[in-house]
């Protein structure tokens, strides 16, 4: 064993050397190079799965939101179109009422005009026979007079 | 070199002490290595962002993928993150050193050293030192066995090897630790051969073929370079695997 080792010339010193080396190396590299890059790495990982997660919930927010958007949507045109029909029915019946007063009070006043009118010219007429009367008497006493 | 012959050597070359410490050839590449992976992990931890650049997007998915395969492989969120830092830097260094090799000032800056004072290499493949590739295979076995341990408890993964229940289960157990030992060659010896042979194949027909012909054995380097890296960090994962489950009776 000791000859083959000679061969090769292994020395427990190098050999302690060598060991020693590789385990710097490695608390070097642990504390340089894996540490910061396996947390990055996982840090990464744990921003990119909240990203996603973050990302559905907004979706799943939005789908809910457009629902909720058109259902509400839906039901301001339905009470609009109710209001509309309503207001058109009330319209109507108001325009009727209206027309029908008028109606009415255009009778009415012709009907006292009319009246009104039959009274003038009984009045008038009256008038006129006195007026005729009265003359007839003037001419009568003339025609006497002059007689 | 080149009117000396081949120079392959199965061991590294001392350049010099460093309190009574042998400094190599092979380590020093070894602390490039180092050195290059702390720079690189400095300058991302300082440019850090929210949103990655190319390099931190590459780093990322890297990390990323290798994290959630040690997630499926081991079942347990938990121990993967522990075990993270090992695997990965098993991995990353082993893949730097390897493709490091490739650079030109490997093997070709030479400085006087050594007993003799002949010239030896400044740089020279970390993994082509049994010393370098050891050393892993020793961190990946204490790695596996304290997991091990600290998981199925301390007497119930030694019953693993030490069953006295029946003779079979006895020689069964034995047999188990063996090659759990025999894993610590196997482990240095692979990458050592590997990165090895693939530097000498080069050297050689270098020396033949200087030039084209090394381009392509290079780039097919490049690749058992990474599958060796890959192969070494991922027997880590699945000896661990196999050391946490739990005793069949």
């Amino acid at each position: 064993m000791g000859e083959i080792f000679a061969i090769f010339g292994v020395d427990w010193k190098v050999l302690f050397v060598n060991i020693f080396n590789f385990g710097v190396l490695v608390i070097a590299l642990s504390y340089l190079l894996y540490g910061p890059v396996i947390k990055l790495i996982d840090e990464r990982r744990r921003k990119i799965e909240k990203g996603l997660r973050d990302a559905q919930k907004a979706k799943e927010e939005l789908e809910s939101i457009k629902a909720s958007e058109k259902k509400i949507l839906a039901k301001a045109q339905a009470e609009a179109q109710e209001k509309l029909l309503n207001a058109e029915e009330l319209a109507k019946k108001e325009r009727e009422e209206i027309l029908q007063e008028a109606q009415s009070k255009a009778l009415t006043t012709i009907a006292s005009a009319k009246r009104q009118a039959e009274e003038e010219k009984k009045a008038i007429m009256q008038e006129a026979k006195d007026e005729i009367a009265k003359e007839a008497v003037l001419a009568a006493k003339k025609i006497l007079a002059s007689s | 070199m080149g009117e000396h012959g081949i120079h392959i050597a199965l061991s590294a070359e001392k350049l010099f002490d460093f309190l009574s410490f042998p400094v190599s050839n092979t380590l020093i590449a070894s602390y490039l290595s180092i050195s290059t992976l702390l720079v690189i992990a400095f300058l991302l931890r300082k440019n850090l962002k929210e949103l990655p650049g190319r390099f931190q997007a590459l780093v990322e998915a890297l990390f990323e993928y290798v994290l959630s395969y040690m997630e499926e492989v081991l079942e347990d969120r938990k121990l993967a993150r522990k075990l993270f830092p090992i695997i990965m830097t098993i991995f990353l260094f082993i893949l730097v050193s390897n493709w490091a090799e490739h650079l030109p000032i490997f093997e070709t800056i030479f400085t006087k050293a050594g007993e003799g004072h002949e010239y030896v290499a400044l740089l020279k493949s970390a993994n082509t030192d049994l010393n370098t590739t050891l050393a892993l295979a020793i961190i990946s076995f204490f790695t596996v066995e304290i997991l091990g341990v600290v998981t199925v408890g301390f007497w119930k993964y030694m019953g693993k090897f030490f069953n006295f229940s029946s003779p079979l289960n006895f020689a069964i157990g034995i047999i188990e630790f063996v090659s759990e030992l025999a894993r610590l060659i196997a482990f240095s010896f692979r990458l050592f051969g590997n990165i090895l042979a693939g530097e000498v194949l080069i050297l050689v027909v270098k020396y033949f073929v200087p030039y084209f012909l090394p381009v392509p054995l290079m780039a097919f380097e490049l690749f058992v370079g990474f599958i060796q890296a890959a192969i070494f960090a991922l027997l880590t994962l699945f000896f661990v695997k196999i050391a946490i489950a739990e005793v069949e009776h």
